[in-house]
């Protein structure tokens, strides 16, 4: 209904703020408020498929730029930027397994 | 808690899965995992072996055998995704020229993971080291490391296959 949903997180690239196998609760809707450096964002990107990944910056032609956390991931200019339309939604809750 | 009830829900409503990785041809590839996951399994084994010839179990000692039974499990799925990932991912035509036995190899790892999964069973056991052994040395020889095999120096003290690395 108003499309919250949960997915589950494979890999450590966004670890320690996502540990592997977390759960996280997205809200597609929060994407249109002002996202802020470091949200955690769900998207669908053009290579990769769905990821979760954080904001790094916004730039001034409105393209969203993406990182991980764990030095594993992929850097920054690799991951290349996405429009606001492949953001799919924000992450809420972590939670983390035990 | 909260984890376990959305962990129970996704087995219902199979949450969809994203990636905190992008899959990265990041080239680190060692069979050494998997011949450890298979010597943990050899150990788990006899340890189960020493509790198979006592009489009966304590409860201190039937906690144990849940433990051993649950690390065998675990390392047998271990060995096999493991073996799995560098088959699928580094495993290309020019190694399967060379070694034509590969897939077979491969695929008979699977079918030795299980047996040493199902069974409380050394020889079950011995024969995947064999397998993965020989998947190690397939390995190596295809990144022209020579190899060589050496008795493991701590429990279960078996032969592995390792790779004659040299500094440089």
């Amino acid at each position: 209904m108003l499309g919250f949903h949960f997915c589950k997180v494979s890999g450590v690239s966004m670890s320690p703020r996502i540990p592997e196998d977390s759960y996280v609760f997205i809200v597609p809707w929060l994407k249109l408020f002002n996202l802020k450096e470091g949200s955690l964002l769900k998207v669908f990107h053009p290579k990769y498929g769905y990821i979760v990944k954080s904001l790094a910056q916004v730039d001034r032609n409105d393209l969203f730029w993406l990182k991980g956390h764990h030095k594993s991931s992929l850097p920054i200019e690799k991951l290349g930027p996405v429009g606001k339309s492949q953001i799919q939604g924000k992450v809420l809750w972590v939670f983390p397994p035990k | 808690m909260i984890y376990n009830l959305i962990a129970k829900l996704d087995k219902k409503l199979s949450f969809q899965k994203i990636a905190g990785h992008c899959d990265i041809p990041c080239k680190i590839y060692d069979p050494i995992n998997a011949q450890i996951a298979v010597l943990t399994m050899i150990r788990m084994v006899d340890l189960l072996e020493e509790l198979k010839a006592k009489p009966s179990l304590t409860l201190d000692e039937q906690a144990e055998f849940l433990r051993l039974v649950n690390q065998k499990e675990k390392h047998g799925l271990k060995v096999k995704e493991e073996v799995s990932i560098i088959w699928g991912d580094y495993i290309k035509a020019p190694q399967l020229a060379q070694f034509p036995e590969l897939h077979e190899l491969t695929h008979n790892i699977m079918l030795a993971g299980s047996q040493a999964k199902q069974h409380i069973n050394r020889e079950k056991a011995l024969n995947l080291l064999t397998l993965v052994n020989r998947f190690a040395e397939i390995f190596w020889t295809t990144k022209q490391v020579a190899t060589f095999t050496a008795t493991c120096p701590y429990p279960p003290a078996e032969k592995l296959v390792y790779p004659k690395l040299q500094s440089t």
